[in-house]
């Protein structure tokens, strides 16, 4: 399945794609979390959408599924915004703020994909950080951080 | 005591619009936008906005706007605002006004005043869709004729000649100036252009020795980084005498921005003022000129051309027929609006004369002493489009040096903050964070884009005037005529009026 990827050698910590996903969902606001290694390192946490998802294991409200697509989702009416997903995920891509009694999830801005348009994040990116395609083809001329989980690597770097 | 000056611009906030992501405080270097944690909105500190644009360049909602603010002064065609603001600030800090980039003073720009040729049925004009053109020029001193042997091979000896695919090439910015992303997105375009660009005097950077190729490598007054592996690495030396927004001044790379990297590059200690003398202190005539010349000749055994880099100034034509007697087989004239990274405000904009007219007089001087063909002249300091391009050739340049306009292909706005070392673009900056904001890949796709363009609008214009190389518009002022211009401006331009 496609997924959202970060290059962490172009990503300047802008935090444009969070502010785009903030206001591509205005309901729930999901948001997309930061991290920064030294000053070199500096890259948004964005769902990877596991193909074994830990959230999905960990939510006692069965409110998290995997979608046909691969994309894992978040059922609105049936989170109780207990905050087990996000201690439960490895990546720390699930805020775990509580907002109106639920979790905010990335859910690929399926919207968007239905129009046949990228996820909002990857459109906003104004440094090119974020790319919207399957793991094969980007595998080809970058390095993988954290491929060493199946399915599981959302970071690359160029090669 | 308290500072009179009243903020330049105002940074307006559409409340409508605005989400308070902080993406504007996030990018602003200049702490221009924040964040007040007890209301939960975004706020501007108007007064340190200097109108880069990269908050509003950045903002997802495009709710912000810049704009010069309002506020007037008592109308006074002597006491400007800006002429008022400089004292006050000069009044507050007792030191000198420093600024970047090069002169924003309106002095004439005479390319806006002349006018190129076109073929009409008397002469046909050539189509570059369809017929090759011929960009490529050889920079480098050429013999007085060519003689040839029986089998028709040419029997003449050249002396070193560096074949540019295209005459347009990137402008000296030193790394610790400009950060070392931006001297790879260069040195990369360089490399895939066919053309060259230059270190600046700061050193060569180890990680950039793979552009050797397409390199020109500077001996300043410093001498920062020049070593023997130095001078045998690039195509061509250059030496630099002036530079066009700063002339008979020189240089200082504050001890700050003297980083670890940029301190083994430039041989020097970490943390040391890099202080660049106003004069070559082994220069002091032409014949001393000469020396320093040939040393650098015979340290490279005669295999690459020497070129000499002056700031256009009063007797530019006699101290380039100087140069060129003294061995320079590249001459490259910096005009009043050339940029720099820091200069003293009062000589950025005071000191040296325009690009046009200097190209103009050196070319004229050196053709009329018959010495015109021992070194080809470079032509730099406000060179804005192809058009330019095409009309400092027409007026004798052999190539032109880009360099604010390469710097704003990758993103520069021209805020002229380049001294602050705070470059919300990441162009102008040592600081590691904001360096990230310039990717070399990225960057050099967009210079090579740019020349690219340039060199495409540079074949429409020969192609218009029905010549298919450079080489024919070359020193052609026949292929100029000037509007607006005076009797003596033209005399020197060496074009006539249009109409005529």
């Amino acid at each position: 399945m496609k997924r959202v990827f970060v290059n962490i050698d172009r990503c300047i910590a802008c935090r444009t794609c969070s502010a785009a996903c903030d206001y591509s969902h205005n309901e729930h606001r999901p948001t997309i979390g930061y991290g920064e290694l030294r000053e070199e390192v500096r890259l948004p946490f964005i769902c990877r959408h596991c193909e074994e998802p830990a959230c999905l294991a960990a939510c006692p409200q069965g409110a998290i599924k995997k979608l046909d697509s691969g994309a894992i989702k978040r059922m609105n009416m049936l989170c109780t915004g207990c905050g087990s997903c996000a201690v439960a995920c490895p990546f720390g891509v699930i805020e775990p703020e509580v907002r109106s009694y639920v979790i905010s999830k990335c859910d690929l801005c399926a919207s968007r994909l239905e129009e046949g348009r990228e996820p909002a994040c990857v459109m906003a990116c104004p440094a090119d950080a974020l790319t919207y395609e399957e793991a094969d083809e980007i595998a080809q001329n970058s390095v993988m951080i954290g491929s060493s989980m199946k399915g599981r690597h959302p970071f690359f770097r160029r090669v | 005591m308290k500072s009179y000056l009243p903020s330049v611009y105002v940074v307006e906030r559409d409340p409508n619009r605005c989400i308070q992501c902080k993406v504007c405080v996030n990018q602003c270097t200049f702490d221009a936008n924040y964040f007040d944690e007890e209301e939960g909105v975004v706020k501007s500190h108007e007064e340190n906005c200097v109108d880069c644009h990269r908050c509003v360049a950045f903002c997802p909602t495009n709710a912000l706007t810049v704009r010069r603010n309002p506020l007037e002064y008592r109308t006074n065609a002597n006491w400007r605002a800006e002429v008022i603001e400089d004292i006050l600030k000069q009044a507050e800090t007792g030191g000198m006004l420093l600024t970047g980039m090069g002169s924003d003073k309106p002095y004439p720009i005479y390319f806006d005043h002349l006018l190129l040729n076109a073929s009409q049925v008397t002469n046909p004009s050539i189509d570059p869709l369809r017929e090759p053109m011929e960009l490529s020029t050889y920079l480098g001193r050429k013999p007085e004729r060519v003689e040839f042997d029986a089998s028709g091979r040419v029997k003449t000896p050249f002396a070193p000649q560096i074949k540019i695919e295209t005459p347009i090439m990137f402008s000296a910015m030193s790394y610790g100036a400009v950060s070392l992303r931006v001297q790879q997105s260069l040195a990369q375009a360089a490399m895939e252009l066919g053309t060259l660009w230059n270190t600046g005097e700061g050193g060569l950077h180890p990680s950039l020795a793979k552009y050797a190729s397409n390199t020109i490598v500077q001996v300043a007054t410093g001498r920062f980084g020049v070593h023997s592996e130095y001078l045998r690495a690039p195509q061509i030396i250059e030496i630099k005498i002036g530079q066009g927004a700063k002339p008979g001044i020189g240089g200082h790379l504050p001890g700050e921005k003297v980083t670890d990297d940029v301190s083994r590059t430039r041989m020097i200690p970490m943390g040391t003022d890099a202080l660049s003398p106003a004069p070559h202190h082994d220069i002091y005539s032409i014949e001393d000129l000469r020396q320093l010349i040939y040393a650098i000749k015979e340290a490279t055994g005669y295999t690459k051309p020497v070129s000499v880099k002056i700031a256009a100034v009063h007797n530019t034509a006699a101290i380039a027929s100087g140069m060129v007697r003294a061995g320079a087989d590249i001459i490259v004239i910096d005009g009043l609006r050339g940029a720099t990274g820091a200069a003293p405000k009062a000589i950025r904009d005071n000191v040296g004369i325009p690009i046009e007219l200097a190209l103009a007089s050196v070319d004229t001087r050196l053709r009329q002493e018959g010495i015109r063909n021992q070194a080809s002249i470079v032509a730099s300091g406000g060179i804005r489009s192809s058009g330019d391009v095409a009309k400092a050739i027409a007026l004798g340049a052999d190539a032109v040096n880009i360099g604010t306009a390469a710097l704003i292909a990758l993103g520069c706005h021209v805020c002229q903050q380049c001294h602050t070392g705070k470059c919300a673009w990441g162009i102008c900056t040592s600081d590691p964070v904001l360096t990230k904001r310039i990717n070399p890949e990225l960057g050099a796709e967009r210079l090579v884009n740019l020349v690219r363009g340039w060199s495409l609008e540079v074949k429409d214009i020969l192609g218009g005037m029905g010549v298919n190389a450079i080489e024919s518009l070359r020193g052609n002022r026949l292929h100029l005529r000037g509007v607006d211009l005076t009797d003596t401006e033209m005399d020197i331009l060496g074009v006539r009026m249009a109409g005529s």
